[in-house]
């Protein structure tokens, strides 16, 4: 990626120094810092618009030209010649911040150094390359970016939901909730329906069913859907869409707002597919209204269930740049959302490695830093960052999901095998159900049935495929999981919080023997072992964390070997371990001689005398080897637990 | 009814009442194993990462709550005993339990002090005289159940 931006930029100077006459006034400076500074390449780029950071020095001048040209409604005058020259060549129209100046929010966002970004308008009829060397060239700009449009990870099929004949199992369905399509979602409780597939797997779900026992959702708990807009009319996610306390009057963001046509929410225009409100549903349609279906954190119809913001970064077959998606994960962190669920990224494989994308996306991974650091939500310091891994079947995650920092989910089908489509291998973390519409005996049942827009599917109600549907399972899961931390007072870091996620998982890695499963397409289920992150997502499990810590009881005197299964989930075994720290105070406790090790996936731990201690395990949370900046991989999750030796210990586990 | 009967009868009616406040603190002191047990310390460290209730009943059987290797309570059933100051049980699936213990009651009753005997490392565990509070016993997941199951002929 970085070569093809070096030749990208060389070809560019080239041409800038054959129009040299044009821009005599800019001399170019040498090539290398010209292409240091100009992050990615044009990709479906926005026409007559840069993005630009300005180096501090200059910020109170370019904030005094930003404020005169709004007060005269003229184009923009900098006062630093260089930009002036620079400017009239390209007949720049407006110079603003990308994350507008707000009373509420300057502090947090010059703290995070956002306000340095701003964005260029001029005419569409100037060359995008051209004008980004040119801007590049400026001594006081030190970075360049063009407004390339995001890609949604999904095809936008759905099929809508047709009332008919009731699944086998209907009767093994057990929920307090009356929302009748329930039966037919199998990704919340799998039964083995033979009506959804005759391949179905019991428990190949996000095992909710007992989840909702300890709570349904939380008002508090806000979870932004970056994507198409939410139909917040939608009978069933009306009563959970958020509801903005101080709407500004400009842009009437009363549930979110439209940032590709920087207006109202839209959902039903040519080339809308209602993708964002199928993921609204999944994470948080109504339960309990007697209606539809039902949302993993939808609350029980009495108001408290988690809140949908809408953040609108598709319109019509329109898609935000960089520049609006980036404002939107601001605008999220600023209206209090902890979760942010992003079914969109770029084609597995156009990144390889977490410094390529964060260089070629300096404002995108500087937005989300802000949300991740945005305390939002009493029983979380920062903010969740769920995408979808991609729907490429290709052998690694799509990016941003890929980088270290943010989750990135897969997708299995009610088979509990990988869905045909799903990325898989380095950057990916955990793995959810996506369905599949095709291949499967009950047809398009196999897939995901949530909310949909009648407008554009002649129905309330669909089913849907892909990472895409894949992800706010997950993005739900944790809104569920928040409300519970919510409930019982308890309190996490971010880092712990993603620890917890990715290790209450169920194992997935045992179903894939030496076969072909054949769907959508053909994949060898054996290329996926071990590559579809940590297991399954198990939201019972995921509860139990929150409750509290548990212990590993070992004898003493002996060699004791534990596959750590309650603490790093069903694929502990298959693991890769990378660290154990045993305090001294630990190791005096429990009269542990040397660091214990792993072997074979198990833990080996002698300890010499009864009592109790914590330890701290390290572990890869998807793939063998740490994500880094020149490496795609796994995220690095580290669990304390105390370790509790006893002198005796019955063979059945009980205390006496 | 004359005055000394009226009289008998008040002294005899404020006696059962001093009887009946003061119950709590006799029963203490007479009480013995039978009542609810938690773990509060073991080898003079006090317990915080995990949690164990025992419930003596009169009768011999008791039921052990645990939360240890998970974030809920399983509950195990079983009877006990005592001879010669030692204490000793089974679990109702028969596993016997991992050691007997020589017991010992602090002067208020309050305290119940545990020490394994016939383990190569010694352990001593002191347990608190105190009420099952109800989120335990109604959520607990039964380990082994308090009764064996009766085959069918």
């Amino acid at each position: 990626m970085r070569n093809i931006k070096k030749i990208y930029v060389f070809l560019l100077l080239l041409v800038a120094a054959g129009c040299a006459e044009r821009l005599a006034e800019c001399p170019l400076p040498q090539e290398a810092a010209v292409s240091e500074k100009i992050a990615n390449v044009p990709d479906n780029a926005e026409g007559g618009t840069l993005i630009a950071r300005f180096d501090e020095s200059v910020i109170p001048e370019l904030e005094e030209m930003a404020n005169a040209a709004t007060l005269t409604k003229s184009a923009p005058v900098p006062s630093i010649p260089e930009l002036d020259v620079l400017f009239k060549e390209l007949g720049v129209v407006s110079c603003s911040r990308v994350f507008p100046r707000t009373e509420k929010y300057e502090a947090d966002t010059r703290a995070a150094g956002l306000h340095r970004w701003y964005v260029l308008r001029f005419s569409p009829e100037k060359d995008l390359g051209q004008a980004a060397v040119a801007l590049a060239s400026v001594a006081q700009v030190t970075t360049v970016q063009f407004d390339n449009k995001l890609r949604k990870a999904s095809d936008g099929l759905s099929v809508p939901f047709r009332d008919g004949a009731v699944p086998q199992t209907k009767a093994m369905v057990t929920s307090e909730f009356n929302d009748p399509y329930l039966m037919w979602q199998w990704h919340y409780i799998n039964n083995a329906d033979q009506a959804v597939s005759v391949t179905s797997r019991a428990g190949a779900d996000v095992n909710v069913a007992p989840a909702w026992k300890l709570t349904k959702g939380d008002p508090r708990v806000i979870v932004a859907v970056m994507d198409e807009g939410v139909k917040y009319t939608h009978p069933d996610l009306a009563g959970n869409m958020w509801v903005n306390p101080d709407p500004d009057p400009e842009m009437n963001d009363v549930h979110g707002y439209n940032f590709v046509d920087d207006g109202p929410i839209t959902w039903a225009k040519e080339g809308d597919s209602g993708h964002g409100t199928h993921v609204a549903g999944t994470i948080a349609a109504v339960n309990g209204n007697g209606i539809g279906v039902c949302g993993i954190a939808g609350g029980s119809g009495r108001g408290d269930g988690v809140r949908i913001m809408s953040c609108q970064l598709f319109s019509g077959g329109n898609s935000a740049g960089d520049y609006k998606s980036s404002q939107a994960i601001w605008y999220a962190a600023n209206h209090g959302a902890s979760i942010l669920q992003c079914s969109f990224g770029s084609t597995a494989g156009k990144f390889r490695y977490d410094n390529a994308f964060a260089a070629a996306n300096p404002l995108e991974v500087e937005a989300i830093q802000y949300f991740m650091n945005k305390k939002n939500c009493d029983a979380l310091d920062g903010g969740l960052v769920f995408f979808s891994a991609g729907n490429d079947e290709i052998a690694m995650s799509g990016y941003p999901g890929a980088y270290r920092d943010y989750i990135s989910v897969t997708a299995f089908a009610p088979d509990f095998l990988p869905a045909y489509y799903t990325n898989y291998g380095p950057g990916c973390n955990i793995a959810a159900p996506g369905g599949e519409i095709t291949g499967h005996s009950g047809g398009e049942k196999a897939a995901v049935l949530s909310t949909l827009c009648r407008e554009i599917s002649d129905s309330d109600y669909g089913y849907m495929q892909g990472t895409s549907m894949a992800c706010p399972h997950m993005s739900g899961v944790a809104a569920l999981a928040l409300s519970y931390a919510l409930a019982t007072g308890k309190h996490f870091t971010r880092d712990e919080f993603n620890a917890m996620i990715l290790t209450s998982v169920n194992d997935i890695n045992s179903f894939l023997e030496d076969e072909i499963k054949t769907t959508g397409s053909s994949i060898r289920l054996m290329d996926y072992y071990g590559k579809m992150g940590t297991g399954a997502i198990d939201a019972y499990k995921l509860m139990m964390q929150i409750e509290g810590t548990p212990c590993l009881s070992v004898p003493v005197g002996k060699l004791h070997r534990a596959v750590l299964t309650q603490f790093f989930g069903d694929g502990a075994k298959d693991l890769t371990y990378i660290g154990v720290e045993v305090p001294q105070e630990t190791a005096e406790a429990l009269g542990i001689e040397g660091t214990p090790r792993f072997y074979d996936g198990e833990l080996q731990i002698k300890c010499l005398k009864p009592g109790s201690g914590k330890i701290k395990v390290t572990a890869i949370a998807g793939g063998n080897r740490e994500g880094t900046d020149v490496v795609m991989g796994g995220m690095s999750v580290t669990k304390e637990f105390a370790v509790v030796s006893r002198a005796a210990l019955s063979s059945n586990g009980g205390w006496f | 009814m004359d005055m000394k009967k009226i009289s008998n009868i008040l002294v005899l009616f404020l006696a059962a009442l001093l009887a009946l406040s003061c119950r709590k603190d006799d029963v203490k002191l007479d009480r013995g194993m039978p009542g609810c047990w938690e773990l509060v310390s073991r080898s003079g460290e006090a317990v915080s990462d995990f949690s164990v209730y025992m419930d003596f009943r009169p009768d011999g059987t008791f039921t052990l709550y645990q939360r240890l290797q998970a974030s809920v309570y399983y509950s195990y059933a079983g009877t006990w005993g005592t001879s010669d100051g030692v204490l000793s049980g089974s679990y109702n699936d028969g596993t016997p339990w991992a050691a007997s213990y020589a017991y010992e009651f602090s002067a208020d009753g309050a305290k119940l002090s545990l020490r394994t005997l016939g383990t190569t490392s010694e352990e001593t565990q002191v347990f608190a005289y105190t009420s099952l509070p109800s989120e335990v016993s109604d959520n607990a997941i039964p380990q082994v159940k308090s009764f064996s199951a009766i085959p069918l002929l």
